[in-house]
């Protein structure tokens, strides 16, 4: 276990910063952070020792991965103090990170597709013997570290862009070992790997543990921070909601700190749908026999159906598919019109629309009024008179009219979109494409990275509309948000359905289990590599 | 196994390349019998060895996903600059005789040069293709005005390098060959190679791993710009003159071997050896057509269309890569 044997390696030179000996390996205190006016963390206080596990747990934009950017000193914190080692300072630098021995586990791993795995691990301080890269010693580290740390064969000489997923994963965590001397983050790393592949993870992180290594484990698993947890914070907004041990925090007020909210009775339910109403969409077949396999589903008016899966499931490829965003093969008929040679513009036409996951970068235009941005699609209507101008009169009439409905704040349709929150931005995109009425609306996440009062808005608008005959195709890694909201959900595998569930058969761990290995629960959990 | 597939992959495209050179070249000697002898190969040699030490500059900086459309006008200016100063106080302005001082010189204005390009790019955060736009007019128009856009005649030791040969082949051909080695023993073996792959392969993740962007961006502009220098200097040696064309379009060319040589414009895959074959290829294409006697206008014609091909095979072939890419990730 080389890697992991290398506390005692030279301390590096930090004189110049404060010094406190016997002090706690990394202490957060008053950390804040801000872009622009938005605040994404309040106030935050922790304090990690040696050989201690702390997860982090929070919702999607609960400001998590602000944090691990602080900590892996990629960004600077707005305000507050931080102390590693006792060492103070107000922000660390690439280079502090790098002499402190923190390793980071990014979600979106960060690795080069163009270089080979032994040098993904190393970079940028690649082994060298007389002006040279030191290939053999470099390739025989990288093969050790793979192996007896994390039991995996990969060829360090492979290019990563030839790996799959779940082996770059893989590569990822091997380079935060490798770099890692005395704290590791690591921001979700399971969301590729497959059921053997999480429990070398998890075998990982209690020998570092032992090892006297301080571990902050970002997730939103419940099953994974009991496993391992020494301590548990909970970001909820960016502020630290609860903290304590496994003990003091409990599942259901995990979960109520997390959400804000009571999770274990919805407060939602979808109306009951007609068992008369046939079908208003059928999907038959569709797939490109590469990142969607052959899925099939109808769905009736007014019912919401949830998609649920991990990441690299192919669910918003499946989205993009059906409306036309992406070539695959299949049928999509659409009251009872069967839509030939689907693209995004006929489907909108026949009432099929699709709210992409990434809103801000895909659909707003940020530095023009909201007015433009809710009205963008429906401009065709606007025009009259002999030159086909835009009535500008009825244009604001409209934008007011969604801007109200859909509970834009603040309600002014002249202030550019760059002004507005996150969620409201978001309600600003979605309030645009139902605006058009849609027979069907795919939403991709359409509370990623909103609070939790837009969030709330968001679902009711969605009861709401789907009580009126809406249909909803609804894509959620939010797992709450589908139970709550969904008739059914359909749960994707690498690309393929691996099930159905009713709403009157929900469970949370059911779901995860169809998500993580295709397989519907068992007594034994099937050994499936997730490629 | 797995190796082999790489390994035969990465090559493919280095094969292909060859073969459209020997096509070419078996063309042009069935069209004229001139094209296949001994003198005239060499010929192309000494004709692309400017052309090479500009390309494996041109690879590193390309490799970072930048680009340096200040080349040529580097070449000019440095030169220029250098043969003034370097003049031992001769007769009339438009013959000047240079001593061997000019060779340092230069290397020493084109280190300048790059430098400025570099801390521009670095600093201000300009797109490297515009703040070499921008240096393109600027070194040339210092260029012309050290030159007052005159053609000099050039004599003394300045023509050395590029008119003694060894081997029977002129020192630039061995000069090219030299930097071609160093740049590719570079890119491959040596830490500093590796990481501007990195960089060019992944800016995020760089900054994640810390990686220093500006030290390594800062090497490559400095090292193109020093390639600049030199093939200025074969090509003044070559033609004896300092006038408006010295470097003029060398930008075109030297990018164009460059792509066509499967470095990608979209960073993160270079080829050393590819563009020195990619080089060679421009400068046969050049030779075959004068000799076939062609009109000269069908040169620009030609290059253009070679351009052309070799950047949208590497779009197509990077957006497979991507589209493979994302679909693994996304």
């Amino acid at each position: 276990m080389e890697a992991l044997d290398r506390l005692d390696r030279t301390a590096p030179d930090l004189s110049g910063f404060a010094r406190d000996e016997g002090a706690p390996l990394l202490k957060v205190s008053g950390v804040s952070k801000s872009f622009a006016n938005v605040v994404v963390l309040k106030n935050v206080n922790f304090t990690l020792r040696s050989g201690e596990v702390l997860m982090l747990v929070g919702e999607n934009g609960a400001g998590k991965s602000t944090l691990k950017n602080i900590l892996s000193g990629l960004q600077a914190p707005s305000g507050g103090m931080l102390e590693v080692k006792g060492h103070l300072c107000d922000r660390l630098t690439p280079d502090q990170v790098s002499a402190f021995g923190i390793g980071t586990i990014h979600q979106e791993l960060s690795l080069f597709a163009n270089l080979s795995v032994a040098e993904n691990i190393f970079m940028p301080n690649l082994p060298e013997r007389r002006g040279r890269v030191d290939w053999k010693a470099m390739r025989a580290v990288a093969a050790k570290l793979l192996r007896e740390t994390l039991g995996s064969d990969i060829d360090p000489g492979a290019q990563v862009g030839s790996l799959s997923l779940g082996e770059r994963q893989l590569v990822e965590i091997a380079k935060a070992v490798h770099r890692a001397s005395s704290l590791l983050i690591l921001d979700e790393p399971t969301t590729c790997l497959s059921i053997p592949e999480r429990q070398r993870l998890f075998d990982i992180v209690r020998r570092l543990r032992k090892a006297g290594y301080g571990i902050v484990y970002i997730t939103h698993f419940l099953e994974e921070v009991y496993t391992l947890a020494d301590h548990i914070a909970v970001l909820r907004d960016g502020e630290l909601v609860a903290a304590g041990t496994p003990r003091d925090l409990p599942a259901d007020a995990l979960m109520r700190a997390m959400v804000g909210r009571e999770i274990a009775a919805s407060v939602y339910e979808p109306a009951a749908l007609s068992d008369a109403a046939s079908p208003i969409l059928h999907v038959r077949g569709i797939g490109d026999n590469e990142q969607v396999h052959d899925i099939t589903f109808d769905l009736r008016p007014g019912e919401i159906l949830g998609i649920a899966g991990l990441m690299g499931a192919g669910r918003s490829e499946l989205a993009e598919m059906i409306v036309g965003l992406r070539p695959a093969g299949g049928e999509v008929t659409l009251n009872g019109k069967r839509l030939e040679r689907r693209s995004v513009k006929h489907a909108a036409a026949e009432g099929l629309v699709l709210v992409s996951e990434d809103r801000r970068r895909d659909q707003a235009f940020l530095s023009r009024p909201v007015r433009e941005n809710v009205t963008a699609p429906s401009l065709k209507r606007l025009v009259g008179g002999t030159l086909r101008l835009i009535q500008s009169g009825r244009e604001s009439e409209i934008a007011a009219g969604i801007v109200r409905k859909y509970g834009v704040q603040p309600a002014r349709p002249e202030i550019p979109m760059v002004n507005l929150s996150g969620g409201n931005q978001q309600k600003a995109i979605i309030g645009r494409w139902l605006a058009e009425s849609p027979k069907v609306c795919i939403l991709d996440e359409p509370t990623k990275g909103v609070d939790v009062g837009a969030r709330a808005s968001i679902h009711e608008l969605i009861l709401e509309l789907a009580r009126n005959g809406t249909s909803f195709i609804l894509i959620s890694s939010d797992l709450p948000e589908l139970l709550d909201l969904s008739h059914r959900v359909m749960v994707l595998h690498k690309g393929r359905a691996s099930g159905f569930v009713e709403r009157t058969r929900f469970n949370p761990d059911d779901i995860i289990k169809l998500a993580s290995t295709g397989k519907a629960r068992s007594g034994t959990a099937p050994a499936q590599e997730i490629a | 196994m797995k190796r082999l597939a790489r390994l035969r992959q990465e090559n493919a495209q280095q094969l292909s390349l060859i073969a459209v050179v020997i096509l070419i070249c078996l063309a042009f000697s069935a069209l004229s019998d001139r094209f296949l002898t001994y003198d005239n190969l060499l010929n192309i040699s000494l004709q692309a060895s400017a052309t090479i030490i500009a390309a494996i500059g041109m690879t590193m900086v390309i490799a970072t996903r930048g680009i340096d459309l200040s080349i040529g006008s580097v070449a000019n200016c440095s030169v220029a600059i250098a043969v003034t100063l370097a003049a031992l106080g001769s007769g009339s302005s438009l013959t000047l005789e240079a001593s061997w001082l000019a060779y340092p010189t230069a290397l020493v204005l084109g280190l300048l040069l790059g430098a400025f390009n570099a801390l521009v790019i670095i600093v201000f955060r300009v797109h490297p293709l515009i703040v070499t736009l921008g240096t393109l007019a600027l070194y040339r128009g210092i260029g012309l005005h050290v030159t007052d856009a005159a053609s000099i005649a050039v004599s003394g030791d300045v023509l050395t390098l590029a008119r003694g040969a060894l081997l029977g082949a002129g020192y630039p051909v061995w000069l090219a060959l030299a930097i071609a080695f160093a740049g590719w023993f570079t890119l491959s073996h040596t830490v500093f190679g590796r990481r501007l792959l990195a960089l060019g392969g992944s800016p995020r993740s760089a900054v994640e791993s810390g990686l220093k962007r500006a030290r390594i961006l800062a090497a490559a502009y400095i090292i193109s710009s020093l390639c600049g220098a030199i093939a200025g200097l074969v090509i003044v040696g070559r033609v004896g003159i300092i006038d408006t064309t010295l470097g003029f379009n060398f930008e075109f060319t030297v990018i164009t071997a460059v792509v066509l040589g499967g470095t990608s414009l979209f960073g993160g895959r270079a080829s050393i050896v590819g563009s020195v074959i990619g080089a060679i290829l421009l400068s046969a294409i050049d030779n075959g057509l004068n000799l076939i006697g062609a009109n000269p206008f069908i040169y620009e014609v030609v290059r253009g269309l070679v351009l052309m091909s070799a950047i949208s095979l590497d779009a197509y072939a990077s957006r497979k890569a991507t589209d493979q890419l994302s679909a693994d990730l996304s």
